[in-house]
C-alpha cells in the first residue's frame, strides 16, 4: 500500500467521522491559544472531548470549565456531574452565570454515567462537564453519541498514569503543569483529534487573578539555587 | 397573588341587624370581641362572595380572617370597588374591621395589626400597592412579623425595635444570629418565599387509587397500575387548566406496611408518559419490598399550567428545549433524589467548606435565591495575613483571592517537614509520597465567629510542587496540624 492510498484513506475515514453527527457548529475553548490547537478552530458541538492529566492539580479541569462557560456562552444551561464531590464553584471567577448551572451529584459511578447520558441527551445543553478516571471506553461512546443528539459539548476530566488506547471522543487533549515559578503555564498535547493529525503541543498561560496577598516567597532550595 | 387581611372584632353596641344569620353573630358578641371558632366558621362562609380562597390566621387575638382576592378584585370593578363592598359588608354585620391589602400574606398581617393603632375602628383600610411592601413594613414593629416571644425579646434587646433596620442586613448575619423563623418571616412577607395558609374549605384532592384482590409482586404490574390510574387523576386537572406540580405514589404492602415517595416536576405537567417515566425512575431506586395489595396516586401540589411556563426559563429561548431542560431536571431529581440535583447558592461564608449551598433545583424559585451577583458582606472575620503573621487592617473582599477548582470533602492530614520561619511550608509527605513545595502563597488566614462553636482557625496557602501541580494546604492554628484542602486543577 503506497502513502498516497494511505493518506487517501485517512481522508475519507475523516470525512466519514465527521459526517458522523449533525452539524452543530463549532465554540471556542475559550482560550485563544487552544482554539488555534484545535483542528476545527474549537470545540464542535454535539462532541466529547477528554481532557487528560496524571493527577489532580494539573489544570485540565480550569481548561475544562473554560470551554464549558464558553459552550453555553449563548444562555444555555451547564451540568457539572460530580462523582466526588470535589467540584468546587468559589472557584469559578464572579461573572459565572450560576443561575444556569447544575450540578448532580452522585454517590455510585453508574449514576455518574446515567446523569452524564442523560444531560448529554437533552437539546439545549450547552456543556456537560464531568471528571472520571476510570471508565470503561465504551461508556464514552455512548457519551459521544448522545451528545451529537442533542448538541451539547461533554468535557471529560480524567486523571490517570496512563492513557488508554481506545479513543471514542472526538478530541484527547493531555494537559502537562510547568513547574516554573512566576506565572502558571501548563502544555496541551493534541493527542488525538478525530478531524486533523494529533502531536501539536501549545502552552497555555492559566491566569491567576490579582489578589492582595503577600508576595510569592522562594523556598530555600529555590533560594540557594538563585544564589 | 392579593392577599386581603381582615381583622375583626365584635360591636357591643347597637340593634341586632335585621338578617337572621348577623342576629346570632350581635348575640355572640355580648360574650366575645373576637369572634370564636363557630362564628369564624360562619363569617367565612359568608365572606366567600369575595374569594374561593379564605382561611383564619392565627389564634385568639391575633386570628385574621385572609383572603386571596388576586383572581377577583377585577370581577368587583377593582380593588378599590371590592373593599368599598366589604365595608358594606362589615357594616351589616356590626363588625369592626381594621383591613389591609398586600402582595402577601405576611405585610397584609402586620400592616391589619400593628399598621396604626391596635384598636380596631370602626372601619380602617389600607391598600399596600403591589410590590411596595418592603416600605410599609419598614415602618412597623418587630412584632409585626409575628415571631414567637423569644425571638422577638432579642431583638428587642439588640435595639432592633422596627422591621426597617432589619431589611438591609445581610441574610448571612440575621441568619447567624436569629432563629430561623426571623428570615422565614421576612421573606415571606416581602414575597421571596410563598407562604401557605389553611383553606377554610380544603381544595379537592385529586388522587386515584386501585387494590388487588390478591397481590403482585412486579414491578411490571405495578407500572400498568399507574398507567391506568393516571388520566383518571389528570382528567380533572385537565379541564381546570391546571398541571401536577408534586404526585404522591404510595403502596400499600400485605403486612399493611405504607411505603410512600414524591415525584417533584420542576414545571407542571399533565403529560402522563411523562409522570409515569418519572415513576419508573424513582421505582428503579425503591423497589418493592415486599407483594403490594393496593397503589394510590396523589397529586400533592397542583399549579396553573401556562403561567409557570411564562416564569421559569423565561431566559432560556427555544421553549421546546425549555421544555428538554425540565424533562432533565426531573429525571435526575426523580432517580437521584433531589438534594442530588442543585443549583450553587454562593454563600459569605469563609470556612470554604461553607461557602456555597447546593439548593435543589426542584423547589420554588423564589426560594432557591441562586443569584449571579457579588456576595454581601461576611458575618466572619477574615483576615489577611502579612508575612509576620500579623493581620491586614483590611478585610479582602470575597472572591479576589483564588480558590481552588477542586475541594477535598474532608482536609487530608499530612505530615509537614521543613517550614520557613514565616510559616511557608517546604516539603510534605501526602499519601506516602514527599511532595517538595517550589514555591507558595500566604498566609491566607481564615477564621470562624465566636457564635458558632468551638471557632476555626486556619492559615492557607496556595502551593506550586515540584511536578507543577498546584495545591491548598493549610495549618490548624490551634493544634499546628497541616492539611491538604484542595488543588488548583
Amino acid at each position: 500500500m503506497t502513502p498516497n492510498t494511505l493518506e487517501q484513506l485517512r481522508e475519507d475515514l475523516r470525512r466519514v467521522e465527521s459526517n458522523a453527527g449533525k452539524a452543530w457548529g463549532v465554540v471556542s475553548s475559550g482560550r485563544e491559544v487552544v482554539d488555534r490547537l484545535l483542528p476545527a478552530g474549537g470545540l464542535r458541538r454535539g462532541t466529547l472531548v477528554e481532557w487528560l492529566a496524571s493527577e489532580p492539580g494539573s489544570g485540565a479541569t480550569t481548561l475544562a470549565l473554560d470551554a464549558a462557560r464558553s459552550a453555553a456562552g449563548d444562555g444555555r444551561p451547564m451540568v457539572v456531574v460530580d462523582r466526588r464531590g470535589w467540584f468546587y464553584p468559589p472557584a469559578l471567577s464572579i461573572d459565572w452565570p450560576l443561575e444556569r448551572l447544575l450540578v448532580v451529584r452522585c454517590r455510585r459511578d453508574d449514576e455518574a454515567f446515567w446523569a452524564c447520558d442523560q444531560a448529554l441527551r437533552t437539546s439545549g445543553v450547552g456543556a456537560v462537564l464531568t471528571q472520571c478516571d476510570a471508565v470503561d471506553e465504551r461508556r464514552l461512546r455512548c457519551w459521544q453519541l448522545a451528545a451529537e443528539q442533542s448538541g451539547a459539548v461533554g468535557l471529560v476530566v480524567r486523571h490517570l498514569a496512563r492513557q488508554p488506547e481506545a479513543c471514542f471522543s472526538d478530541l484527547r487533549l493531555l494537559v502537562a503543569p510547568s513547574c516554573a515559578v512566576g506565572r502558571r503555564r501548563v502544555s496541551l498535547t493534541l493527542l488525538r483529534a478525530r478531524q486533523g493529525r494529533p502531536g501539536a503541543v501549545v502552552e497555555v498561560a492559566l491566569d491567576d487573578h490579582a489578589y492582595s496577598l503577600p508576595p510569592p516567597t522562594a523556598s530555600p532550595r529555590r533560594r540557594a539555587a538563585g544564589a | 397573588m392579593r392577599i386581603l387581611c381582615l381583622r375583626l372584632r365584635l360591636r357591643h353596641d347597637g340593634e341586632p341587624p335585621g338578617r337572621e344569620r348577623t342576629a346570632s353573630l350581635h348575640h355572640a358578641a355580648a360574650r366575645a370581641t373576637v369572634p370564636d371558632g363557630a362564628l369564624r366558621a360562619r363569617l367565612a362562609d359568608d365572606v366567600e362572595e369575595f374569594s374561593p380562597l379564605i382561611g383564619w390566621v392565627g389564634a385568639g387575638e391575633s386570628a385574621s380572617l385572609c383572603l386571596d382576592v388576586g383572581p377577583t378584585a377585577h370581577g368587583f370593578g377593582g380593588e378599590a370597588a371590592l373593599v368599598e363592598r366589604l365595608r358594606a359588608w362589615t357594616e351589616q354585620r356590626r363588625l369592626l374591621a381594621t383591613v389591609a391589602l398586600a402582595d402577601t400574606l405576611g405585610a397584609a398581617w402586620a400592616v391589619a395589626h400593628c399598621g396604626e393603632s391596635e384598636e380596631p375602628a370602626t372601619w380602617r383600610c389600607r391598600v399596600i400597592p403591589p410590590g411596595r411592601q418592603a416600605a410599609a413594613l419598614a415602618t412597623l414593629p418587630v412584632a409585626a412579623l409575628r415571631l414567637s416571644f423569644g425571638t422577638t425579646a432579642l431583638l428587642q434587646e439588640l435595639g432592633f425595635s422596627h422591621i426597617g433596620p432589619l431589611l438591609p442586613l445581610p441574610r448571612e448575619a440575621l441568619a447567624e444570629r436569629f432563629p430561623p423563623e426571623l428570615l422565614l418571616r421576612i421573606d415571606q412577607a416581602l414575597g421571596k418565599v410563598p407562604e401557605l395558609f389553611a383553606a377554610h374549605r380544603p381544595l379537592p384532592v385529586w388522587e386515584a387509587k386501585l387494590a388487588w384482590e390478591g397481590s403482585i409482586a412486579s414491578a411490571e404490574s405495578l407500572v400498568a397500575a399507574w398507567q391506568h390510574l393516571l388520566p383518571q387523576l389528570l382528567e380533572p386537572l385537565r379541564q381546570r387548566g391546571r398541571g401536577v406540580a408534586r404526585l404522591l405514589a404510595e403502596q400499600t404492602g400485605e403486612s399493611h406496611t405504607l411505603r410512600r415517595f414524591v415525584v417533584g416536576l420542576l414545571r407542571p405537567t399533565l403529560d402522563a408518559d411523562h409522570l409515569l417515566g418519572l415513576l419508573q425512575l424513582r421505582l428503579e431506586t425503591e423497589r418493592l419490598r415486599e407483594p403490594i395489595v393496593g397503589t394510590r396516586l396523589a397529586v400533592l401540589e397542583e399549579s396553573p399550567l401556562a403561567v409557570q411556563q411564562q416564569v421559569l426559563f423565561a431566559d432560556l429561548a427555544p421553549p421546546v428545549e425549555s421544555q428538554a431542560w425540565a424533562t432533565l431536571v426531573e429525571r435526575l431529581s426523580g432517580r437521584l433524589g433531589h438534594e442530588a440535583v442543585v443549583r450553587v447558592r454562593p454563600r459569605a461564608d469563609h470556612q470554604p467548606e461553607r461557602a456555597w449551598q447546593g439548593v435543589p433545583w426542584l423547589q420554588p424559585r423564589e426560594t432557591n435565591g441562586a443569584t449571579n451577583g457579588p456576595v454581601k458582606a461576611s458575618p466572619l472575620r477574615k483576615r489577611s495575613a502579612s508575612r509576620q503573621g500579623a493581620p491586614a487592617a483590611d478585610a479582602v473582599p470575597s472572591h479576589a483571592l483564588p480558590r481552588p477548582t477542586l475541594l477535598l470533602p474532608r482536609p487530608q492530614p499530612i505530615r509537614v517537614f521543613a517550614v520557613a520561619p514565616q510559616g511557608h511550608p517546604h516539603r510534605f509527605e501526602s499519601g506516602g509520597r514527599e511532595q517538595q513545595v517550589v514555591e507558595s502563597w500566604g498566609p491566607e488566614r481564615l477564621e470562624t465567629g465566636w457564635w458558632r462553636g468551638p471557632s476555626l482557625r486556619r492559615d492557607y496557602f496556595r502551593a506550586l510542587l515540584d511536578d507543577g501541580r498546584r495545591c491548598w494546604l493549610f495549618r490548624e492554628l490551634r493544634s499546628g496540624r497541616w492539611f491538604l484542602h484542595g488543588w488548583f486543577d
